[in-house]
C-alpha cells in the first residue's frame, strides 16, 4: 500500500503516516465499572413473556398492605432465573418474615396463646444475652467474635457497652432502650415475646414510627401484631443473635451510625421446626440504638427483587451457580450491604439498571461458593432515608 | 456486502459461549464480549474522536442490543464481524443523536490503557495527543471516513456504500481529513 503525498487521498490506498498515527493511538481500557455495569444491564434484560411470572419480592410475601409489586421490578425480576424452578425449595419459604408479619394486620384479637411463647423467650433471651457476654467464661462473646465489615469506622463501637445484662429477661421489664444493637434487638424481641407492645414500641425508631403513622397505624398496634413471628422464636432451642456494624451510613444526606443483628436458630413456625434466619437493622438516636425494621416508604413495595439468585413467589430464593454474583434490586439508590455465611460485609453502591431503571447492585463473593446452602443477608440502605433488607437462605449448585 | 471483518477471534469459542448465553448463563455474554473487546472499542474510540467516556456509554449499549439480537445470530456467520456492526451502528446512532464535542483528554488518567507501542515515551505520547486532538478536531463525517480507510482498511468504494454517498464524496471528505491530521500531526510542512 502506497503512502499519498502531502495527505492526498488516493483512490483505495491508505495514507501511510495517517494511518498509522490512528494504529498507533493508545485506545484507554473501559471504566472501572465497564463490566460489572454491563452485567447488571444483561442481569435485567427479561424476554416479555417471563414479566407476568416473574413473582413477588423476596422480603415482599405476605407483604399485604403495602401495594402491589411495581410491574418494573417483576420485569426485572430474572437474570437467568429460569433454572430456579430445578431446585428443591428452600426452607426459609416456610416461614413470613419478620417485615411481612409486622404488616399483617390480622383481626387477631387474643394474645393468650403467646404469653406462653413470650414466658419462654424471655427465658431464652436471657440465655442469649449470657452467651453474648461469653458464657463460656472467657469473657468474650460472639459479638467480639462478629464479622468485619469494610465500611466499618470502627467494630469495636458495637462491643464497647456491655451488650445484654442476664438480668434484663426474666426479672425486669424493658426499661432501657438498647445501649448497643444487640441489646436494642434483644430488649425489642423480649418485648414482643413478652406481648409488651408499648416497650416493643418504644425501641423503634423514628424512620419506623414515620412510616407506621403513614399508612394510619400505631405503633402499639404494628407491635402487638408483630408479636406473632418474634414470639416463635420463644420456643427456638438455639436462638442466636449477631451484631453487625455498618458504620456511618447516609440517610437523607447526613451520616448515620447503623448495625444489623441476625437472628438465627431453630424457629419453631407451624408444622416442622426448621432454621430460620431474620435480620433487624438498627440506628442509632443519640445514646441509645433503635430498631429500625419499617423504615420504608409507604409509597412503594419495600422490598428487594433478587435476579440472582432469584426471587420465588414465597419470598425465599432459587439457586445459583458458584460463580455467579448476587444481583438485587432495591427501592431507593444508596448503599447496599451484602453479607454471606457471617462472613465478612461487603457494600456497593446502587446504579440505575434497566428499560425502566431502578436502582440495583450487585455483590461478587470474594471467591467460588461451594455446593450447598448459604445464608445470606442484606441490607439497603437508602438515600431517601428508607432501610429494606433481607435474611435468608439460598442453595448453590454442585 | 461491506467488508467488515475484522480478524477472526475463534469461531468455535464463540459458538460455545454463544449457546451458552442463549441457554440462560447470561455471564457467558459478557466472556463472549470481552473476546472482541479490545478491536471494538478501538473502532469506538476513533469514531467518536478520542471520547472514552462516550465510547464506554456506545460500547455498553451496542453489546446491550448485541445481546438482546444475539438469538437472531446466524450461526454460520462470524461473530466478530457481527459485533463489529453492531458498534459501527451504535457509533454512528450516537454521531447523529448527538452533536457534542468530544470531551477532552485527560493523558494523566490511571484508567488509560497503555499504548500498544512506544517508540519513546515523549515521542509516543506527543503523537497520540496529536492524533486524538486531530480525531476530535474532524467533523464527524471526515472522522468516520478516515477511520474507515486509513484506520480500519477499507477501500474507498465500500466506504462510499457504508456511507451511502458517492466515491467522490468519500475521496474529498478523505482528503480533507488527511490534510486535518496531518496538520495536528505536524507533518503538514512536509
Amino acid at each position: 500500500m502506497t503512502a499519498p503525498e502531502g495527505g492526498g487521498a488516493r483512490e483505495g490506498a491508505r495514507d501511510e503516516l495517517v494511518a498509522k498515527a490512528l494504529a498507533e493511538l493508545p485506545v484507554p481500557g473501559h471504566r472501572p465499572t465497564f463490566w460489572a455495569d454491563l452485567e447488571r444491564a444483561v442481569a435485567a434484560e427479561v424476554p416479555a413473556a417471563e414479566v407476568i411470572d416473574a413473582g413477588a419480592g423476596a422480603a415482599g410475601a405476605g407483604a399485604a398492605g403495602e401495594g402491589e409489586p411495581a410491574d418494573a421490578v417483576h420485569a426485572a425480576a430474572d437474570a437467568g432465573g429460569r433454572r430456579a424452578g430445578a431446585h428443591r425449595r428452600l426452607d426459609t419459604g416456610e416461614i413470613p418474615s419478620v417485615r411481612s408479619l409486622a404488616h399483617e394486620r390480622s383481626p387477631r384479637s387474643t394474645r393468650a396463646p403467646w404469653l406462653a411463647a413470650a414466658a419462654a423467650l424471655l427465658v431464652l433471651a436471657s440465655a442469649v444475652g449470657i452467651t453474648l457476654l461469653g458464657g463460656d467464661g472467657d469473657g468474650g462473646s460472639e459479638l467480639a467474635d462478629a464479622p468485619t465489615v469494610t465500611t466499618a469506622s470502627d467494630a469495636s463501637t458495637l462491643g464497647g457497652a456491655p451488650a445484654a445484662e442476664p438480668t434484663h429477661g426474666s426479672e425486669a421489664p424493658v426499661a432501657v432502650i438498647g445501649q448497643d444493637p444487640l441489646s436494642a434487638v434483644e430488649e425489642f424481641i423480649g418485648a414482643l415475646g413478652s406481648g409488651d407492645s408499648e416497650g416493643a414500641a418504644a425501641i423503634l425508631g423514628a424512620r419506623s414510627l414515620r412510616y407506621i403513622e403513614s399508612i394510619g397505624a400505631t405503633a402499639t398496634g404494628v407491635m402487638q401484631e408483630s408479636q406473632e413471628g418474634f414470639g416463635a422464636w420463644g420456643g427456638s432451642p438455639d436462638i442466636t443473635l449477631t451484631a453487625t456494624d455498618l458504620g456511618v451510613v447516609d440517610l437523607l444526606g447526613a451520616g448515620t451510625q447503623a448495625a444489623f443483628v441476625t437472628v438465627a436458630g431453630t424457629y419453631p413456625g407451624e408444622g416442622e421446626s426448621q432454621f430460620r434466619i431474620d435480620v433487624l437493622p438498627v440506628v442509632r438516636e443519640g445514646d441509645s440504638w433503635r430498631v429500625e425494621h419499617l423504615a420504608h416508604d409507604s409509597s412503594r413495595a419495600n422490598e428487594l427483587v433478587f435476579t440472582v439468585p432469584r426471587s420465588q413467589n414465597d419470598g425465599s430464593l432459587g439457586g445459583m451457580n458458584p460463580s455467579d454474583d448476587v444481583n438485587v434490586f432495591v427501592p431507593a439508590n444508596g448503599t447496599v450491604f451484602f453479607q454471606i455465611d457471617g462472613g465478612e460485609v461487603q457494600s456497593d453502591a446502587t446504579s440505575m439498571v434497566g428499560r425502566d431503571p431502578m436502582p440495583f447492585s450487585l455483590f461478587n463473593p470474594p471467591q467460588d461458593l461451594p455446593p450447598g446452602t448459604h445464608q445470606l443477608v442484606v441490607v439497603a440502605i437508602g438515600e431517601d432515608d428508607t432501610i429494606t433488607y433481607f435474611a435468608g437462605t439460598f442453595l448453590v449448585e454442585g | 456486502m461491506l467488508l467488515l471483518e475484522p480478524k477472526a477471534a475463534s469461531g468455535s469459542a464463540d459458538t460455545e459461549l454463544v449457546e451458552r448465553v442463549l441457554a440462560g448463563e447470561h455471564r457467558a455474554f459478557t466472556e463472549l464480549v470481552r473476546r472482541h473487546d479490545d478491536r471494538l472499542r478501538g473502532l469506538a474510540y476513533k469514531l467518536l474522536g478520542g471520547d472514552r467516556h462516550r465510547m464506554d456509554d456506545v460500547l455498553q449499549e451496542a453489546y446491550l442490543r448485541a445481546y438482546r439480537g444475539l438469538g437472531t445470530f446466524r450461526r454460520d456467520a462470524h461473530l466478530g464481524s457481527w459485533l463489529y456492526r453492531i458498534v459501527y451502528n451504535a457509533c454512528i446512532d450516537e454521531l447523529r443523536r448527538s452533536k457534542r464535542t468530544p470531551d477532552p483528554v485527560d493523558l494523566t488518567d490511571a484508567h488509560w490503557a497503555p499504548p500498544s507501542e512506544a517508540p519513546g515515551p515523549e515521542r509516543a505520547v506527543t503523537n497520540a495527543d496529536a492524533a486524538r486532538r486531530a480525531l476530535a478536531a474532524l467533523p464527524d463525517d471526515q472522522r468516520i471516513t478516515v477511520v474507515m480507510v486509513d484506520g480500519e482498511g477499507l477501500d474507498n468504494q465500500s466506504v462510499a456504500r457504508l456511507l451511502d454517498v458517492a466515491p467522490g464524496t468519500v475521496a474529498s471528505r478523505l482528503s480533507r481529513a488527511r490534510a486535518t491530521m496531518r496538520h495536528h500531526l505536524g507533518e503538514d510542512e512536509r
